[in-house]
C-alpha cells in the first residue's frame, strides 16, 4: 500500500473532566482523502491542533511526513497548509493586504494559482477584512491557505459560513487537489459532503475514535437501493408480478423499496415506465446511516 | 533572508506589526511631543513671572537704594526736600547735580545725576516696581534710625516681617521653603514621573497585548504558524518591535524636547534632556517587558490585559501618589512627606530625575546609574521569560 503522510499514535491530551482526546490512532495514506466527523465538542479541533505542532500531546504522537508535529513543527509546515476551524484576521486593512502578508510569509512568489483560487471562489480580497462576511470571510482564508499549494492539506471544517453553491465549487476543488496528488484531511460536521469526496471517514466521539468508515466503497455501492411510490395500491400489485427481485412493499400497499444490482437499474426503469409514478429516488444515505449506528452502538 | 523557513526573525511579521499599529504610534508621539513643548513653554513663563530677579538687577538696585540713601542724608543734613518722585517729576535737575556731589565729597563716593537717570532706566525696563523700592527704603531707613525700646538691639526689617507673619499664623519655615521652592524642578518632576509617562504607558500595554496574547486570543496567530515560520522568530520579531518602537517614539520625543529648549531657553541643554529621555527609555523597556511576559504567558486576552495593564496602572498610580511626597511639593504645602513612601513601591521610582538632572553640572549623582541597571535587567528577564515560555506552551489555535 501507498505511503502513510499523516500518522496519529495512541495520541493523548487530557483536558480533564473527560475533555480531550484519548489513544487516538489515525493513518492518512499519500493521496487520500481523508474526513474526520464527530459532533461539537467531540476532539476535533483537538487533534488537529496536535496536528499543526499547537499543543503538546501528552502521550502518543502525531507526526507528518515521519516528522514529530510538535519538535518539527515548523519544517512541516513547508508541506503542509492549514485552514483553522475559527476564522480570526490579524488587523489589517484590508483582504488583500491580509492576502499579500501571507504570500509572503509562505515565500509564495507566483500569484497564478491564487488568482485562479480567487476567480475560482468568486471573492473580491480588496474588501475590509472586519468587515466581510462570514461566507467571504471563510472564502479568504481558504485562499490564503490554499495559495501555498503544499501537498498536504488540514483543514478544520472548511465549508462552514459557504452557501450551497460555493460548497460545491469548494468540493470541486478537493476533488482537483485530489486529483493533482495532494493528501487532503478535513473535519466536518456535514455527513453529505464527506461522503461526495471522502476516501475514509473517522468518526470521533468524546475523545476518542469510534471507527473509520470506509466512504468510497459506500459511494461505489454495487447495489442501488430506490423507493417507489406508485398512484394506487393497485398498481403496486401489477408492479409487484412484473418485478420480483428483492422488492418490498411498505405498510401503505403504494410503496416500495428496490435493491437493484448496479447493472440492472436500466432494466427496472424499462418495466417503470408502464406506471403512474409519483416518486422514485435513490436511497442513498448508506455513509450516513452507518454513522449514526456508529454513535447508538457507544 | 534564508529561503524555507524564518528562524530567528521574520520580515512578513514585522510588516504586519507595522501596518497595524502605525497610527496609534503617530498618535502617541503628536500627543507626546505637544505635552512635552507645552509644559516647557509653561515651565519658562512660570520661572519668568515668579520675579527671580538676576544678580545683575540686584546690583542696579543696590545702587539704587545707595541714591536714596543719598538723598535721605542731604535731606537730614540740609533739611531739603529731596525724593526720587521729586527727581522724576522735575526737569530742572540741578538741586540734585549740587546735592550728589556734596554727598559724593563727603562718603568719598562718585553720585551723578546721570548715574542715577541710568539706573532708573535699567530698573525700569526690567520691570522693578521703583514705588515698592521707595516704600521699602523708607522702612529699613526708619528703623536703622532706632533701637528696640526694651533690647536696645538694632531693629531689621527681616525680623519684622517674621514676627508679623508668625503673629498672623503663618509659619516662618514655610515662607523659608517657599522661598527655596522650585516650580521648575516640579513641573520637571511631574512631567517625566506621572503626565509624560502616560501615553507611552497606554502605547505599550496596548501593544504588547496586540502583538501576542491578542492574536493567540483571537486565533490569527494560527496564520502566522501555519507557515513554516518558528515560534522563536515570532517571539523575537515581536520583541524587537516592542524595544525598537519606544526607542524610536522617545527618540523623536526627545528632539523636539531638545529644540524647544533650544527656542525657549536659547539652551538646548542636549545632554541633560538626552539623559532624561533615554533613563525614560529604559523605565519604559522594564514595563514592555513585563507587558510582552504577560502576552507571552497568557492564552486569554483579558488575563494578559489585568497582569501587564494592572502593573502598568498600579506603578503610574504609586508614582503619580509619590510625587506628592516630594521635596518640591511638599515645600509648596501640598504634599506630605509620608506619601513618599509610594515611590518606593514603583518602578518608576528608580528612574531618579533629580540624579540624572545633575549629570551637567559639577557635582553629578550618579546614584541613577544602578537604579536604571536595575531597571535594565528587568527589563532583559522578562523578555527572555516570555519568548521562552511561548516557546513551549500550547497555544489554542
Amino acid at each position: 500500500m501507498s505511503e502513510t503522510v499523516i500518522k496519529a499514535e495512541n495520541l493523548t491530551k487530557d483536558y480533564g473532566k473527560n475533555r480531550g482526546i484519548f489513544q487516538v490512532d489515525l493513518d492518512v495514506k499519500r493521496g487520500e482523502t481523508f474526513g474526520f466527523i464527530g459532533t461539537n465538542g467531540s476532539g476535533k479541533t483537538t487533534t488537529i491542533r496536535n496536528m499543526m505542532g499547537f499543543v503538546r500531546p501528552d502521550n502518543g504522537k502525531v507526526s507528518i511526513l515521519d516528522k514529530d508535529a510538535w519538535r518539527d513543527a515548523t519544517e512541516i509546515k513547508k508541506y503542509v497548509s492549514y485552514i483553522p476551524g475559527e476564522i480570526a484576521f490579524p488587523a489589517l486593512p484590508t483582504g488583500t493586504a491580509f492576502l499579500k502578508a501571507q504570500a509572503d510569509m509562505l515565500h509564495v512568489k507566483d500569484f497564478t494559482y491564487m488568482n485562479r483560487l480567487l476567480k475560482l471562489l468568486q471573492l473580491d480580497p480588496t474588501a475590509n477584512l472586519r468587515r466581510m462576511s462570514k461566507g467571504m470571510k471563510q472564502k479568504t482564508a481558504i485562499v490564503a491557505a490554499l495559495m501555498g499549494d503544499r501537498e498536504i492539506l488540514v483543514m478544520d471544517e472548511p465549508t462552514t459560513g459557504l452557501d450551497p453553491l460555493m460548497r460545491d465549487v469548494f468540493l470541486d476543488l478537493m476533488r482537483e487537489e485530489k486529483e493533482r496528488g495532494k493528501t487532503i484531511f478535513m473535519s466536518s460536521q456535514i455527513i453529505d459532503e464527506m461522503e461526495e469526496i471522502c476516501d475514509k471517514v473517522a468518526v470521533i466521539n468524546n475523545g476518542h475514535i469510534i471507527g473509520i468508515l470506509d466512504a468510497w466503497s459506500y459511494r461505489h455501492e454495487d447495489v442501488k437501493n430506490f423507493e417507489i411510490e406508485l398512484a394506487s395500491s393497485g398498481e403496486m400489485q401489477k408492479l409487484c408480478e412484473q418485478w420480483r427481485e428483492n422488492l418490498k412493499v411498505n405498510e401503505d400497499g403504494r410503496s416500495c423499496t428496490v435493491a437493484v444490482e448496479k447493472k440492472n437499474t436500466g432494466k427496472l426503469l424499462a418495466v417503470l415506465k408502464n406506471f403512474r409514478i409519483v416518486s422514485l429516488h435513490e436511497k442513498h444515505k448508506a455513509l450516513a446511516d452507518a454513522f449514526k449506528e456508529l454513535y447508538r452502538s457507544e | 533572508m534564508k529561503k524555507g523557513s524564518n528562524v530567528l526573525f521574520s520580515m512578513p511579521l514585522m510588516k504586519q506589526n507595522i501596518k497595524s499599529n502605525w497610527v496609534l504610534t503617530v498618535v502617541i508621539v503628536i500627543v507626546m511631543i505637544l505635552m512635552s513643548t507645552v509644559i516647557n513653554y509653561a515651565t519658562s513663563i512660570m520661572s519668568d513671572s515668579e520675579g527671580t530677579v538676576s544678580e545683575e538687577v540686584q546690583e542696579v538696585k543696590e545702587d539704587f537704594y545707595s541714591y536714596l540713601f543719598a538723598m535721605a542724608a542731604f535731606n537730614s543734613a540740609s533739611g531739603a526736600q529731596l525724593s526720587y518722585e521729586n527727581f522724576r517729576d522735575t526737569t530742572d535737575k540741578t538741586v540734585y547735580d549740587s546735592a550728589f556731589q556734596m554727598v559724593s565729597m563727603q562718603a568719598e563716593e562718585n553720585f551723578t545725576v546721570e548715574e542715577l537717570e541710568d539706573i532708573v532706566h535699567t530698573l525700569e525696563a526690567e520691570g522693578v516696581s521703583l514705588d515698592n523700592c521707595v516704600q521699602q527704603f523708607e522702612y529699613i531707613y526708619a528703623l536703622q534710625q532706632s533701637k528696640g525700646c526694651f533690647s536696645g538691639n538694632d531693629l531689621t526689617l527681616e525680623e519684622m516681617m517674621q514676627i508679623m507673619l508668625d503673629s498672623m499664623g503663618v509659619p516662618s519655615d514655610l515662607i523659608e521653603s517657599m522661598s527655596e521652592m522650585d516650580t521648575g524642578s516640579m513641573i520637571n518632576q511631574m512631567y517625566y514621573t506621572v503626565t509624560g509617562l502616560l501615553p507611552i504607558l497606554l502605547y505599550i500595554v496596548i501593544v504588547a497585548n496586540g502583538l501576542i496574547v491578542n492574536q493567540v486570543d483571537h486565533g490569527s496567530m494560527a496564520y502566522v504558524l501555519s507557515t513554516p515560520t518558528k515560534r522563536l522568530a515570532i517571539v523575537i520579531t515581536q520583541a524587537v518591535f516592542m524595544i525598537i518602537t519606544p526607542l524610536l517614539m522617545l527618540g523623536i520625543v526627545c528632539a523636539s524636547r531638545i529644540l524647544s529648549n533650544h527656542i525657549i531657553y536659547g539652551d538646548a541643554e542636549v545632554l541633560k534632556t538626552v539623559m532624561l529621555y533615554l533613563g525614560m527609555y529604559i523605565l519604559i523597556e522594564s514595563i514592555a517587558g513585563i507587558c510582552y511576559m504577560g502576552s507571552c504567558i497568557f492564552n486569554y486576552s483579558r488575563k494578559a490585559t489585568a497582569f501587564g495593564g494592572g502593573l502598568t496602572v498600579w506603578f503610574f498610580l504609586a508614582s503619580l501618589l509619590g510625587m506628592f511626597g516630594t521635596k518640591d511639593l511638599v515645600n509648596m504645602g501640598v504634599g506630605v512627606e509620608e506619601l513618599g513612601v509610594f515611590n518606593q513601591l514603583t518602578l518608576i521610582g528608580l528612574y531618579d530625575i533629580n540624579a540624572i538632572g545633575t549629570i551637567a553640572t559639577d557635582e553629578p549623582d550618579d546614584s541613577f546609574v544602578w537604579k536604571l541597571a536595575v531597571l535594565g535587567v528587568i527589563a532583559l528577564v522578562t523578555y527572555v521569560t516570555g519568548a521562552v515560555r511561548f516557546q513551549k506552551k500550547d497555544l489554542p489555535l
